[in-house]
């Protein structure tokens, strides 16, 4: 589609206009932009490759979130250091989260052309699978070897855990500063592996694979591809890199919200990908990056320009989700148009 | 190489194919033809292990491929067994180049990155794909720069590029080309020929469907006839000739003619002028033609030549184009309602799908679109804007078409899901009775029906048109029926109308009007 995207336009156009009504500093927007890249970074990648595989908007990356999760409370729950908790984090996170990718993959190839509306449905009821767990199935089921993080009525972990022992493990190393803004050089380096890791993966063999699967369901069958598989194999790929990405952002934050951490990754992911140009039918790294920057720089500004045009802080919020939704809504209308476009364009090549 | 013995295929009630043998040798160009409806694509989709076979039960006899007994469940399989097959329908990637189309599901790789990133993720040798592929172009006599992207090529070289994917499968033994050259011009097609005779000096055999009579004559070593599902005749090389192979597509027939074809009025009910339609897979294009009241008008062509496109086009379901003039006045094909209220119905040709609502009942469906359009069947009340179906009226006038039609069914009552394609059919001819429309336009009228439902279905038509004197425009590939019931035939090639023949024309005629020969060129 060598169709202009007017998205990342009127992205950076709200950007830069909330950005001057805010009146914040530069370098403050920056050092917060920057910290939003690595925060959320690797949850856009994520939803790299089941939009090229044909899969829609993969919202159940929040299954992924989940995993990482349950994987940082085990470790908290065990009282692990620094490394041997990063450790167990990621095997858990890695292990839960090809597991569960593969049930949603399953899941997706009975809901063939409905898999949008499906990972919405299913994030949601692995969210109340998690809560189950953590809120009602600890201390009656499970025994918790560390009572610090419980309840104190015994039942459930509070809603907030501690992970000192994680802060600034990571995120402090290779620390570069420019007068005030500061420049985490590894985690910034993470991230761009993560998105040279999507974009090899899209050249290689399984990466053509999930293209033509994504061109459509008939051509991949005819040429001898074995969809169902294929289409598994992007769910969990997607899943696997949401999980790290979400290991990120909570290390990052260096506290665990336990029940409210996952919330709206899906729903912000998606539409930072989408405000960078991409639509639901292809999207590259670019997007993911040029995205990340617009939606985010918009994000940070907006409630103090709420606050100073309108003397009133919670427009600014509600700008937000009002941005965030309305990005996604009008991707879906934009992109269902140009594919009727498409297709009549493959009706002409038929009889000559 | 490839032996089958004894194929039979049912679609439910309906033979595609009984028992059908045929086999063929390594390096051996066998041609398939055979009329419409004659069971090409349901072979092909047999051996080609495509999924709806699989989905609709399977199918009776023995597929013998390299002397053992196979039977593909999946494109997949066949694949890996060696079969490759170049379909109607383009499976081309636009987007990505030549040589990547040509390179895909058998990319080479670079083995050192193969042992530790295994056969998916290992790097593509991008160097030696575009070696490779320009290779095989050359092969073919292809003069194309494998890094161009693939959509935005010609469709002759699409048509180049899919073939030389399947030439580029390493253990190809066994190539099954469906109309590759329908969409390519006499030069095209003849280059193709030579590639395709290429390969098959390599030892690889070739299956080869066309519609053009003079190619297979002229290209394939051995030619199958299929002819109602069954071989109707096997030629060799020496023996088949444009005239023979048509001689036993046709096959001896008595025609009985249902029906004097009568003087047509001179009045035009209906005329189009350059009328074009965009219906996907079956394009019309600058039909010029008028259509006369009270005469029956049939309209055949090959499938995916547009003989389906008049009816949606000018009930406004598909985008049209060109100029329409109803009983002197212009129309604007844009909305079916409108149609509708201008005494203009379609039967669909798919019947399921847009024709009847599967889950109501016998009833609901025969008067539905009256009560939605017409107000016929109609209970008023005293309440304006409110008013009922009149369910008395409704069963009178259903049980009514049951008996006039010979509909067989349990009661109005039962759904319509449940009952024969033949009675399926019936009750969408009711429903389009019911509004009495001035044009009917049929299409398929008898497609999935068994034989004795044909007959029946073709006899309402008929009397329909007797008794309450509509024009219909019937549109069907089953030449043999439109000749017993029409006026007039139209015949259609690629989009566009080739000549119009009276039904006492030889049928023949109508076989070579069909693959665009007149009878006078060869």
């Amino acid at each position: 589609m060598p169709q202009f995207n007017w998205v990342p336009l009127v992205f950076a156009v709200f950007s830069a206009t909330a950005f001057y009504f805010s009146e914040m500093s530069a370098a403050f927007v920056t050092n917060e932009v920057i910290t939003r890249f690595i925060r959320d970074g690797v949850m856009v990648l994520a939803l790299i490759i089941p939009i090229n595989a044909g899969m829609g908007v993969n919202f159940s990356i929040i299954v992924g979130a989940l995993c990482a999760q349950v994987g940082l409370i085990l470790a908290v729950d065990y009282r692990l250091g620094a490394v041997s908790g990063l450790l167990l984090i990621s095997t858990v996170g890695i292990l839960l989260s090809i597991f569960s990718g593969v049930i949603i993959g399953i899941c997706l190839n009975r809901a063939k052309r409905r898999e949008m509306i499906t990972t919405i449905i299913i994030g949601f009821l692995a969210t109340s699978i998690y809560q189950l767990i953590f809120m009602v199935g600890y201390g009656t089921v499970i025994q918790p070897t560390n009572q610090e993080m419980m309840l104190s009525r015994g039942i459930g972990i509070r809603n907030m855990v501690d992970l000192e022992m994680f802060r600034n493990v990571i995120d402090t190393l290779w620390l570069f500063r420019i007068e005030s803004i500061e420049i985490p050089v590894l985690m910034i380096l993470c991230v761009f592996g993560f998105a040279l890791m999507i974009k090899y993966i899209m050249k290689t063999r399984l990466g053509k694979q999930f293209m033509v699967i994504g061109e459509s369901l008939e051509k991949a069958e005819a040429l001898g591809i074995h969809v169902g598989r294929v289409r598994i194999k992007a769910i969990v790929a997607s899943t696997l890199i949401a999980c790290l990405g979400h290991i990120f952002y909570i290390l990052n934050i260096g506290m665990l919200d336990v029940y409210t951490a996952q919330m709206n990754t899906d729903i912000f992911s998606c539409a930072a990908l989408l405000a960078g140009g991409a639509t639901v039918l292809k999207a590259d790294v670019r997007h993911a990056f040029l995205g990340i920057v617009l939606f985010h720089s918009l994000f940070i500004v907006s409630p103090q320009a709420g606050q100073n045009v309108f003397g009133n802080p919670a427009l600014g919020e509600y700008f937000r989700s009002f941005v965030a939704y309305g990005t996604i809504a009008f991707a879906l209308i934009i992109s269902s148009k140009n594919q009727e476009k498409l297709s009549i364009k493959e009706k002409t090549v038929k009889v000559t | 190489m490839l032996e089958l013995r004894n194929i039979s295929k049912t679609f439910g009630a309906f033979h595609a194919l009984k028992s059908v043998s045929l086999a063929i040798r390594p390096g051996e160009i066998h041609g398939l033809v055979g009329a419409n409806g004659s069971g090409k694509s349901t072979l092909l989709n047999i051996i080609s292990g495509q999924r709806i076979i699989h989905d609709t039960g399977g199918f009776r006899g023995e597929l013998l491929y390299e002397n053992e007994p196979r039977r593909f469940a999946s494109p997949g399989h066949a694949i890996g067994a060696g079969i490759g097959m170049v379909h109607q329908e383009f499976a081309l990637i636009p987007g990505l180049s030549v040589s990547e189309n040509i390179s895909l599901t058998g990319e080479k790789i670079i083995e050192f990155s193969r042992k530790f990133l295994g056969n998916d993720l290992a790097c593509i040798n991008r160097s030696a794909n575009k070696a490779n592929a320009s290779a095989i172009l050359r092969r073919m006599g292809i003069d194309l720069d494998p890094g161009l992207d693939t959509g935005n090529l010609s469709v002759s070289m699409k048509q180049f590029v899919e073939i030389a994917r399947e030439f580029n499968r390493d253990r190809l033994k066994l190539l099954l080309l469906d109309e590759p050259t329908a969409v390519l011009g006499t030069d095209d097609a003849a280059r193709l020929m030579d590639a395709v005779k290429g390969i098959a000096e390599h030892g690889t055999a070739v299956l080869y469907v066309s519609h053009r009579l003079e190619e297979i004559v002229s290209f394939c070593d051995r030619v199958t006839v299929l002819r109602n599902g069954e071989v109707a005749g096997s030629l060799d090389k020496k023996q088949n000739g444009i005239k023979a192979l048509s001689d036993l597509m046709v096959g001896e027939k008595v025609i009985k003619t249902n029906r004097t074809p009568m003087k047509a009025s001179e009045k035009p009910v209906i005329q189009f002028s350059s009328f074009s339609v965009e219906k996907p897979g079956d394009r019309l294009e600058s039909l010029d033609l008028a259509v006369f009241k009270g005469e029956i008008l049939g309209i055949t062509s090959l499938s995916g030549h547009g003989r389906t496109a008049i009816g949606p086009g000018i009930m406004g379901i598909c985008p049209s184009g060109g100029s329409v003039i109803l009983h002197g006045k212009a129309l604007h094909a844009n909305h079916p309602l409108k149609m509708i209220k201008k005494n203009i119905w379609m039967l669909p040709e798919d019947r399921r799908g847009e024709g009847l609502l599967a889950d109501h009942s016998i009833m609901e469906n025969m008067t539905f679109t009256a009560i939605q359009t017409q107000k016929k069947f109609i209970r008023k009340t005293p309440v304006p804007f409110i008013s009922f179906p009149d369910e008395k009226k409704c069963r009178a006038y259903a049980e009514s078409c049951i008996e006039a039609l010979d509909i067989n069914c349990r009661s109005v009552f039962q759904k319509v899901r449940e009952l024969s394609g033949g009675n399926q059919q019936k009750v969408c001819i009711a429903n389009a009775l019911s509004m009495t429309p001035d044009i009917l336009f049929v299409n398929d009228p008898t497609r999935g029906i068994d034989i004795a439902a044909k007959e029946s279905i073709l006899g309402l038509l008929v009397n329909a048109h007797a008794t309450h004197g509509m024009t219909l425009v019937i549109s069907s590939g089953e030449l043999e029926e439109l000749r017993r019931i029409c006026d007039r035939i139209v015949v259609l090639y690629r989009g566009r109308l080739f000549d119009v023949l009276s039904p006492d024309r030889n049928e023949k005629d109508f076989i070579l009007a069909c693959s665009g020969i007149r009878p006078g060129d060869s």
